[in-house]
């Protein structure tokens, strides 16, 4: 569900600031303060010679918050010298603050390119021998995802700094342009109580057929297309320690999923053993998140089994390892009915369509219970 | 130093300054290193207060708009404005004063990226960032950066500024942001108030312009009625000149708020005087800027507090007030009379031509404005 408010600032941030094919391969950079530069330097590479010259007045630089309210560019000079058109701001960038670079190539048939970037990590407090925070997993784990694709998880290995946390990440398309506007962007991030998991939510309101902003912007993704999702270097956890080195995790966009997950075409294999975990084939990769909570099995009585709940297999495989062991006689497996497939469809309910609209499959829509049975 | 890598290209042949008080003043271009205080001299001068080098600036502003009269500002928002400009947060964007050019009316900003340094009810800007950026608003409502380091300039050096020490109840603060604190042009001399490295440590400055090296220094002695003593380590917050018979004065005014005259006739080099206290304006408050203006034929000395509604004083109040306050006052408001005008949040203020005051007030949507006021108001 979209609430009123979010579609009212989708409204009001709808720029017509899409990626465009582009015939050249130009690359935005930046570059942190160095001797040659010192206040730090945006860096557009890849254009063509006989357009160097026109290219300077097409990169803006501005604070992501000028940027937001529409306002105006940092005071700064743009040189294209050696075969590069180079930003350089008046003032130093400074960390802490979030900036936006963006160059509007397609005036000269070029890329539009943009980003988003901390210019600097703060003083850190890096322990010597710890290991750096990593990365290390990203939802939906597969390699293919729908084009209205709801939402991503990232997993670090340590507790992360939430501020500011949509500067670090970006989606960029295989023209290497960012994606704009793909993720609501809460001021700091939707994080696990840990703040270990971070979740990215696609705009609701441009992937909900026929709302405002899918009117005016279409969907972030584009079928057919491969999209590479970045988290930045200058990333830090809890500590202070940078992740080191960006975080990059492709992925090739395919059709919309426009229906529902079935619970009534899993396969569900009964243990077999009494150590043995309950497996579960789904008919589609379900959201990872609300796998490891939304399905549940308890015995004829009602008691919970209690167990090690692992989602694998591109999320379309459950399992269930028993704490206690599997004693003979009926399980019954519970579907939560507002399980999520990877585009928000549930199995009573599309994403962008109302209950009564029942899905196509019709997938049972209140809570549904699966039985199985355990004999040694 | 940055402006200088960034500028080097444009600089004037500078002399560098190897240290406070031994060198003797000058009145070659010295760099930059902070812009405290502004205030305008004759013919397109702008006096930049530099309490970082214990120096001051003058930068000849060059030809100029010719006046725009009726020019009024209306700025919503200006430190997101500025921001948006310098590459920074609207939370960060820190004026630390203002001054109107009397000729092209438009208003001068002396700023830092460093609000959010400020961390307490009492830090003044200077205490807790180095000023860097000198932003021109024009009456269109543009805004321009003023590349100083480029501009010629003359500059003179204090001598002996206050060092460095730490400040006496403000944590984590020192003193040197307070070498100078305000500035005035008149008579053909730059009064400049703020702390020395002398015994008494309140100073005022007189310094000829065009500068020639000289600068006399004057150590300050008031009664300070919220303390009920004598005082002379605090520096003057806020002062204008100001003749009374064909004499010339300096009203000035203290944290928690003594407001006192000195004759500025006896500000003679490595004197000590002291000043006569005339009025008590309230504890818990210190004054932001001073201006005399007029208004139905007399004139009247408007102050902007950071606690207390504006005031004004009659000079004719002034003129005859015959008493000195040396006890500490209940309630510590004693002294000239005094009306107060509605107006909080103000946090810099200037004259704007004869007719109208520019100021600088904190909304109460937390935006700072950049707004014109009539004198009729006041």
């Amino acid at each position: 569900m979209v609430d009123r408010t979010l579609l009212a600032a989708l409204l009001a941030v709808a720029t017509s600031g899409c990626a465009t094919p582009r015939t050249g391969a130009p690359t935005l950079t930046f570059e942190a303060p160095n001797a040659a530069h010192p206040t730090g330097s945006v860096v557009v590479q890849g254009v063509p010679d006989a357009k160097l010259d026109a290219a300077r007045a097409l990169l803006v630089v501005r604070t992501q918050e000028s940027r937001d309210a529409d306002g105006p560019a940092i005071f700064g000079t743009t040189t294209s010298d050696g075969g590069v058109v180079r930003y350089e701001p008046r003032f130093a960038f400074l960390s802490g603050v979030a900036y936006h670079a963006e160059f509007r190539g397609t005036e000269l048939g070029l890329a539009h390119l943009a980003r988003t970037f901390h210019a600097a990590v703060r003083p850190g407090t890096e322990r010597a021998g710890e290991p750096a925070p990593r990365v290390v997993a990203v939802h939906p784990s597969g390699a293919r995802v729908p084009a209205n694709l709801l939402r991503m998880y990232v997993t670090f290995s340590e507790p992360m700094r939430a501020r500011d946390i949509h500067a670090f990440v970006r989606v960029l398309d295989d023209d290497g342009a960012e994606v704009e506007q793909a993720f609501v962007e809460f001021e700091h991030g939707i994080w696990d109580d840990a703040r270990r998991r971070l979740t990215l939510l696609f705009h609701p309101g441009r992937l909900k057929r026929g709302v405002g902003p899918n009117l005016r912007m279409g969907p972030p993704l584009e079928a057919g297309r491969r999209y590479t999702l970045v988290i930045d270097d200058a990333l830090r956890d809890e500590l202070g320690r940078p992740l080191g080195a960006s975080f990059e995790k492709s992925f090739v966009v395919e059709a919309d999923d426009r229906s529902s997950p079935d619970p009534r075409r899993w396969t569900v294999t009964a243990p077999v053993a009494a150590g043995a975990p309950l497996d579960v084939a789904l008919d589609e990769p379900l959201d990872h998140a609300l796998l490891s909570r939304m399905l549940t099995v308890t015995n004829v009585a009602g008691e919970p089994v209690v167990g090690d709940v692992r989602v694998g297999d591109g999320e379309t495989r459950w399992t269930l390892a028993p704490k206690e062991p599997w004693r003979a006689g009926e399980y019954i497996l519970w579907v939560d009915p507002a399980l999520e497939d990877l585009a928000g469809n549930t199995p009573g309910q599309l994403f962008d369509r109302g209950p009564i609209e029942r899905s196509a499959s019709g997938a049972p829509r209140g809570p549904f219970g699966m039985p199985f049975s355990f004999s040694p | 130093m940055k402006l200088t890598c960034w500028l080097a290209p444009f600089l004037v042949p500078c002399v560098a300054f190897a240290g406070d008080g031994a060198q003797p003043a000058s009145k070659a271009a010295a760099d930059v290193a902070s812009i405290s205080a502004l205030a305008f001299g004759p013919d397109g001068v702008l006096f930049l207060g530099d309490s970082r080098a214990g120096a001051v600036h003058a930068l000849d502003l060059g030809e100029r708009d010719a006046p725009s009269e009726g020019t009024r500002y209306a700025m919503l928002d200006i430190e997101a404005r500025i921001a948006a400009l310098v590459g920074t947060k609207e939370a960060d964007v820190m004026i630390h004063d203002l001054a109107a050019d009397p000729r092209s009316r438009a208003v001068y900003l002396a700023v830092s990226r460093g609000r959010a340094k400020q961390t307490m009810e009492w830090h003044i800007p200077n205490e807790v960032a180095d000023a860097d950026i000198l932003i021109r608003v024009v009456p269109d409502g543009s805004i321009e950066l003023v590349e100083y380091g480029a501009m010629k300039r003359t500059s003179v050096k204090l001598p002996n500024p206050t060092d460095d020490h730490a400040h006496l109840w403000k944590p984590d603060t020192t003193v040197r942001g307070d070498a100078i604190t305000d500035m005035a042009f008149v008579d053909g001399h730059l009064l400049v108030s703020g702390l020395s490295n002398e015994e008494f440590a309140a100073v005022l400055w007189r310094v000829p312009y065009p500068f020639d090296g000289k600068v006399a220094s004057t150590t300050l002695e008031i009664f300070h009625g919220a303390h009920g003593e004598y005082e002379t380590y605090a520096p003057i917050r806020a002062f204008v000149p100001y003749d009374f018979d064909g004499e010339p004065y300096v009203l000035a005014s203290y944290l928690c708020t003594p407001f006192v005259e000195f004759e500025a006739n006896a500000l003679q080099d490595a004197e000590h005087i002291r000043g006569r206290t005339i009025a008590e304006l309230g504890s818990g408050n210190y004054p932001v800027d001073m201006i005399v203006y007029s208004k139905g034929g007399e004139d009247r000395v408007l102050i902007a507090n950071s606690n207390l509604p504006m005031m004004i004083l009659k000079t004719a109040d002034i003129a005859s007030f015959d008493g000195e306050l040396t006890t500490e006052p209940d309630g510590y408001i004693a002294g000239v009379p005094y009306e107060v005008r509605s107006g909080t949040g103000i946090t810099q203020m200037d004259r704007l031509g004869d007719d109208a005051i520019v100021m600088l007030q904190r909304m109460s949507n937390g935006k700072l404005q950049l707004a014109t006021w009539s004198t009729e108001r006041f």
